[in-house]
């Protein structure tokens, strides 16, 4: 645990040194402002809450969180540092956990920083806080699951570029997957019962049902345990690649 | 190596079965653990009809309809259609094998579609070829009795809870509910068993509402005189109770504490009370009383209605045919006969909601008495241009333009309708009502009821013209049938408060959960005041425009009165005048509209620049900061 904690704070000191967390997080509210007044219309809807704002996270995320996720494992092995790591006292498993919790932690501190919205619904009208909290939380442990997804593809690669492009490729098919048209391709020839699954393992499915304002159990183990199977993928994929 | 990788291999795999493992099973097993974060508890059964559901004896079949195949393109629609499936999920879980649900989808042509048309359902139509879209609900109980909910509305769905509480706890009490009507106005009409003697134009018959409410309940008269109402009566309606005796006003105080429902419609102007003409005496009739109120009960209800004053709507007024001075006919607005519509009805009540328009004439208007205990919801009101016109315009027959001429907008909502529910205590605190000087005896002492057990549940309405035929339906004759044209939705209203309140108090206690609709309240205000700052510049500009424009048609009428084909230039002069005048109206117009946006425009662009700039300005600007204090500590 406490190699978990050192690990973890090592590395979330290093995003606040460079400029590339300014960066990220300054792009990151541009773009959520943007998204939400111009494309989701949040003034002209004339509602009280933040369905334009929550609705295109995780379109945001798709293009964002890859860019966080891709230097994670690709740069350590790049740069070589990564031999040094694993000469350290900690476990395989405990480096990913504490890599992924120190870019989760720097992304929900991104989603934080959203909170002039929040602010701006309440003033505009009478918003329903319940929902907003459940969206704030289905959001971040949305990201947590995109973030796991790119640090085991990024653990394959020393590129980061193609870490970055194959994480984008990946998580976009976990977005389609409850997509009106991709579901209506599925469903002309494939049984109902895989169609069901398919969108079922969809990111969207489960954010638009906790962007409600219902956090299901069910949502929630879909999340957990998908971070839970990429991170153990990362923990084999970077113990495989120790020895290459 | 080998054996490592084989065994990296084969924990990938594992991950990747356990990650589906775990997640086929848990859309199984864990329905019905979740974490309810919305404000009103939108997905969270109420107390009310869990107790409806425990409270199911014999086994009941539902039969869930829903045209799944046709919902996969509209997401919305999909996701409304999963929430009802689960709500009734939720219900058949929580009764264990006594409300059993099936779904099925209605495929275009099939037979479960026959079957779904069968039952009432209704299909909304999806697809170019008209294949229709069904979500409804068939259900059955053991003596095969049917009810059915004809289409699940996304926009009603606030009420789904309640909709179907409804359709369980009535398949579950399959018996008739019994109505009682006590009227001092022909309701029920005048013809009874005893009255085979009277001439046709004696014999009055029932109201159209109360002949509708006959077919959903049993309906049955209770004399104006009554000491005692039946406890088999479920709900009782007291129309425009006028010189009751005080032991007929103490058997409704006590019906009420024990438990039963009354829908009260009492009238500060009744305008189908028509005292009998005399000719001896003809002013008699104009004079007479025609007001009802229920005292003492209704200020022990928490309630009081205004006196010698009724409630008037410049906003939904009637306009009804009338003479003017010089005795020509002529249109024209009466404001105590108003049509109450969606804004001025509560729309999280289950009474009113969904309610487009109804009907009222001449109500008195109704306050909550300040000290009360008792909860008043109002249900109904007018709108804000509303006055209360004094008893003399309006007791002698209909003046319209004197209302007109001294109606000033009150800026109140005056309510006629109210729901009052909680704890209620007796108007008769000293016991039943007795003979002068006598005492109650000790057996009336016994029984008489001094404080309800549970909440009271009464509906009081200042107006009882709301159920008479003049003001809500229009009658026609075709082929010799009388055919019914309902012109506003009074028996609606009716309707939803008698089944409301025949249902149990759980199923009264499952209310609406509160709209999902959430305005920008800061925004609507904005634009209020705009709109009143700027109204009277637009009319004023308006009826400039309208001046100029008539004296360019009226001097192009000059024209051709003069059978002339040119126009002197001084006409020509003068039109051309008025048309540059016009351009500058209209300009001026278009100016006052924009400037009513402006406000609103400005709030906009200044919460974009809050949202979208100013929150990375500051983190852009913190991390410069840092980065220089950096850069300086590394020199130092």
């Amino acid at each position: 645990m406490s190699n978990i904690w050192t690990i973890f704070k090592r590395e979330l000191r290093g995003y606040f040194v460079t400029p590339l967390a300014y960066v990220f997080i300054v792009i990151f509210l541009f773009l959520t402002g943007i998204f939400t007044f111009y494309m989701g219309s949040f003034f002209q809807r004339g509602q009280a809450d933040l369905q334009s704002f929550f609705s295109f996270h995780p379109w945001l995320y798709l293009f964002l969180i890859p860019a966080i996720s891709m230097r994670l494992w690709a740069e350590e092995r790049k740069q070589g540092t990564i031999e040094l790591l694993l000469t350290l006292p900690v476990s395989m498993t405990q480096a990913v956990i504490g890599k992924f919790l120190s870019a989760w932690i720097f992304t929900g501190i991104a989603l934080v920083l959203t909170f002039p919205m929040w602010i701006t619904v309440n003033y505009l009208g009478n918003p329903d806080n319940g929902v907003i909290v459940a969206s704030y939380i289905g959001s971040f442990i949305m990201a947590g699951a995109y973030l796991a997804i790119g640090t085991c593809i990024s653990a394959m690669t020393k590129n980061q570029v193609i870490a970055f492009v194959i994480t984008v490729v990946t998580c976009l098919l976990f977005v389609l997957a409850g997509f009106p048209v991709v579901l209506n391709f599925f469903q002309g020839w494939a049984p109902e019962y895989l169609v069901d699954a398919i969108s079922s393992f969809s990111f969207l499915t489960h954010f638009s049902s906790i962007t409600k304002g219902v956090i299901d159990v069910r949502d929630i183990i879909y999340f957990v345990s998908l971070i839970g199977c990429w991170l153990f993928a990362s923990a084999i994929i970077v113990d495989m690649k120790k020895g290459q | 190596m080998q054996k490592g990788r084989l065994l990296s291999w084969i924990g990938l795999v594992g991950a990747v079965v356990l990650l589906l493992a775990i997640n086929i099973l848990s859309t199984v097993t864990f329905r019905q653990y979740r974490l309810d974060l919305t404000e009103d508890k939108l997905y969270t059964l109420s107390d009310g009809t869990r107790n409806i559901i425990n409270s199911v004896e014999e086994p009941i079949h539902l039969t869930l309809y829903y045209s799944k195949g046709l919902a996969s393109g509209a997401p919305s629609l999909r996701s409304h259609a999963q929430r009802v499936q689960e709500m009734l999920e939720e219900f058949s879980d929580r009764a264990g094998d006594k409300i059993t649900l099936e779904v099925v989808d209605p495929a275009p042509f099939s037979e479960e579609e026959d079957e779904a048309v069968l039952n009432g359902l209704q299909g909304v139509p999806m697809t170019q070829a008209g294949d229709n879209f069904f979500l409804g609900l068939v259900g059955r109980n053991a003596i095969d009795q049917v009810q059915t909910i004809p289409f699940f509305d996304p926009q009603k769905d606030q009420f789904l809870e309640y909709d179907v509480a409804e359709l369980v706890y009535n398949l579950s009490h399959p018996e008739r509910k019994v109505l009682g009507v006590m009227s001092s106005l022909p309701f029920l009409g005048n013809v009874d068993a005893f009255d085979v003697l009277k001439s046709e134009a004696e014999r009055e018959p029932p109201w159209i509402m109360a002949t509708q409410l006959q077919q959903l309940f049993d309906v049955r008269k209770v004399e104006t005189t009554a000491t005692e109402i039946d406890d088999d009566i479920d709900v009782l309606m007291v129309i425009h109770p006028k010189d009751l005796s005080d032991q007929t006003l103490y058997a409704i105080d006590q019906f009420v504490l024990n438990g039963g429902r009354a829908m009260v419609f009492i009238d500060e102007l009744s305008e189908m009370d028509r005292p009998p003409f005399d000719e001896n005496n003809p002013y008699n009739s104009l004079w007479a009383n025609r007001t009802s109120d229920l005292e003492p009960l209704l200020s022990t209800w928490g309630l009081s209605m205004e006196e010698e004053v009724v409630a008037s709507d410049m906003k939904g007024a009637m306009r009804i045919p009338t003479r003017d001075e010089s005795g020509r006919q002529q249109v024209v607005q009466y404001l105590p006969w108003f049509v109450s519509t969606k804004d001025t009805m509560n729309d999280k009540d289950v009474i009113t909601a969904g309610l487009e328009s109804v009907m009222v004439a001449s109500a008195g208007i109704l306050h909550k008495i300040d000290n009360t205990d008792l909860d008043i919801t109002p249900l109904m009101t007018t709108s804000e241009e509303s006055w209360r016109v004094p008893m003399n315009l309006v007791q002698f027959g209909p003046q319209p333009q004197n209302i007109l001429d001294e109606f000033k907008a009150s800026g109140e909502k005056f309510m006629i309708a109210a729901r009052v529910s909680g704890i209620a205590k007796s108007a008769y605190p000293d016991g039943p009502p007795t003979e002068e000087g006598a005492e109650p005896t000790e057996e009336q002492m016994q029984k008489h009821v001094q404080k309800s057990d549970k909440p009271i549940n009464v509906l009081v309405v200042s107006d009882s013209d709301i159920l008479a035929d003049d003001f809500w339906v229009q009658k026609q004759n075709m082929f010799g049938r009388q055919v019914i044209i309902p012109m506003a939705e009074n028996f609606s209203f009716v309707a939803n408060a008698a089944e409301n309140f025949s249902g149990n108090s759980d199923l009264i206690s499952v209310r609406s959960r509160g709209g999902f609709m959430r305005p920008f309240e800061r925004v609507q205000e904005l634009a209020k005041n705009a709109e009143s700052k700027y109204r009277e510049q637009v009319t004023e500009l308006e009826s400039k425009l309208k001046e100029t424009e008539d004296r360019i048609s009226e001097m192009q009428t000059q024209k051709e009165d003069a059978q002339s084909l040119v126009l002197s230039p001084e006409q020509q002069a003068e039109i051309e005048k008025f048309r540059e005048e016009r351009v500058r109206i209209r300009k001026e117009l278009r100016k006052v509209q924009a400037e009513l946006r402006e406000d609103i425009e400005a709030l906009n662009t200044r919460l974009k620049f809050i949202n979208i700039g100013l929150i990375p300005l500051v983190v852009a600007l913190i991390a410069v900061v840092l980065g220089l204090i950096r850069i300086n500590r590394r020199r130092v």
